[in-house]
């Protein structure tokens, strides 16, 4: 039986890492306000299968306006709600719907978060709650899905996976972040050899509820 | 400058003790009860006009009335967190009052439901929880940012210890209080150089809500209390409320983007 993938957001890096994750990967960009309880069973194959139990999701569903630096004082309720509320309930019901399927498969789930949530980052105060959120809510779902034989975690990427190039550079400074100390950043193979790993039960079986930091050594804190 | 003294770089002495927030004015939200009322007690008790921001005048009221009844200044203001409007009034009015805004306090939370993983969460009950905690957080900043910049001021926002290590059975509400953690540290970085710091506290306290909890399992409270290392829960008022008193007041103008767990030792993590 191959390995069944869902990888849930448009753009970087989910685009990056649909290319690299191996298995029969589906890649679906939702807007979030499309996004329901029934959003994974109703997800269906490029052959017209419909989805029956997944071994690996990997969200990273970050639209637009969570991408674009923006003074607190210039964005609008609106813009908030594109930003941060939204997505982040479309998290909530994609983990809804996919528990489900993860459990027939004891399967993981994998949540990309952008560095600047747990470092913090002026002008990029939604992204920063939306991805502190996305961070925690896998926590939450290792602790009360363990008992169904279901891993969830964090990845936790450099800014420049997510932003601009334009935006990356106004974001690490933002951030004050140091230089990578590998002297680069990981390339999207080496992010989805990780989360590959992470979803391997022979590798990290007992492994549930990480935080993992995979920055090139831009970070290092908590 | 680091060697120059503080009355050289025109900065006022930290002052502690007493009446330290003497001639500040603050707004809590959610302050009808619980926590949120333990903390507008103790701003007022240091000084501090407050305003009383709670949905519910039967709950607002008395707490604004508990705090005049000990000498100090309050006064209620019927707010919905949720609503922008509502927040713009709230500020609008304890700058009417008061002369201005030093101190934003975000307490207010929705009711997160019964206990139990993300895909038993009633769905009807996950946007409240967003509103109410992340849009909330977002509406308060906002609405308050003129004024806190014109003093400077503060901002706090009451997060949790689910906040940061998750939570098996309160997952929605363990995933709104993160984001709040992620608001802190980012407006901390923006709003820094006007002077105006940003923080989070992440208490464990007995509140009305709690007490219910304890009513439907009785021994929650003895479970709660075993894994605390200073052996009991914590009291709105006299745990808690300081806290917020410390972060507010000049004994921390050099604290901000930080998260203070006041829960009696029971989270170690940070």
């Amino acid at each position: 039986m191959s390995r069944d993938v869902l990888v849930v957001g448009g753009g970087n890096p989910a685009a990056a890492l649909a290319t690299e994750l191996s298995g029969d990967v589906l890649v679906k960009a939702p807007e979030p306000a499309e996004v329901d309880d029934g959003f994974v069973d109703g997800l269906v194959r490029d052959d017209g299968t419909p989805v029956d139990g997944l071994d690996l999701v990997v969200h990273a569903l970050y639209p637009d306006r969570s991408r674009i630096p923006t003074p607190i004082g210039e964005m609008t309720t609106d813009d908030w709600a594109a930003a941060c509320d939204d997505p982040l309930e479309a998290a909530i019901r994609v983990a809804r719907g996919a528990h489900r399927h993860l459990a027939a498969r004891r399967g993981t789930m994998v949540v990309c978060v952008p560095l600047v949530g747990a470092a913090g980052a002026a002008n990029l105060v939604a992204l920063s709650a939306l991805a502190e959120g996305l961070r925690v809510l896998a926590r939450s779902l290792a602790r009360s899905w363990g008992s169904d034989g279901i891993r969830a975690h964090a990845v936790t990427l450099h800014p420049s996976m997510f932003l601009s190039p334009e935006h990356t550079a106004a974001a690490v400074d933002a951030t004050a972040l140091h230089d990578a100390a590998l002297g680069r950043l990981p390339s999207a193979a080496e992010v989805a050899a990780v989360i590959e790993a992470l979803a391997d039960s022979r590798t990290a079986g007992g492994l549930t509820g990480a935080s993992l930091v995979m920055d090139g050594g831009t970070w290092m804190a908590g | 400058m680091t060697g120059d003294s503080m009355a050289e770089r025109g900065e006022a002495e930290p002052r502690t003790g007493g009446r330290v927030l003497e001639g500040q004015v603050a707004i809590i939200t959610g302050a009808g009860q619980g926590i949120g009322a333990g903390i507008a007690s103790a701003l007022a008790a240091a000084g501090a006009a407050v305003v009383i921001a709670a949905r519910r005048a039967a709950n607002g009221e008395p707490a604004a009335e508990s705090i005049r009844a000990a000498g100090h200044e309050a006064v209620f203001v019927r707010c919905d967190v949720t609503e922008a409007v509502d927040v713009e009034a709230t500020v609008d009015e304890a700058v009417k009052r008061f002369g201005g805004l030093d101190i934003m306090v975000h307490n207010a939370v929705a009711h997160a439901g019964r206990p139990g993983g993300v895909q038993f969460t009633r769905s009807d009950m996950i946007r409240p929880q967003i509103a109410t905690a992340t849009t909330a957080s977002f509406l308060c900043a906002q609405a308050s940012l003129a004024h806190l910049r014109r003093r400077p001021g503060t901002l706090i926002l009451l997060t949790s210890p689910a906040g940061v290590e998750g939570s098996a059975n309160l997952p929605i509400y363990a995933t709104v209080k993160a984001t709040q953690r992620g608001i802190v540290k980012s407006l901390a970085r923006e709003w820094g150089p006007d002077g105006v710091r940003v923080n989070a506290i992440a208490p464990v306290s007995l509140t009305p809500a709690m007490e219910a909890a304890v009513a439907a399992n009785p021994d929650l409270e003895t479970r709660l209390v075993a894994r605390t290392p200073l052996g009991r829960l914590g009291d709105a008022a006299a745990d808690i409320g300081p806290v917020a008193v410390f972060l507010a007041s000049s004994s921390a103008r050099y604290v901000t983007g930080q998260t203070i767990v006041a829960d009696g030792g029971g989270f170690l993590g940070l």
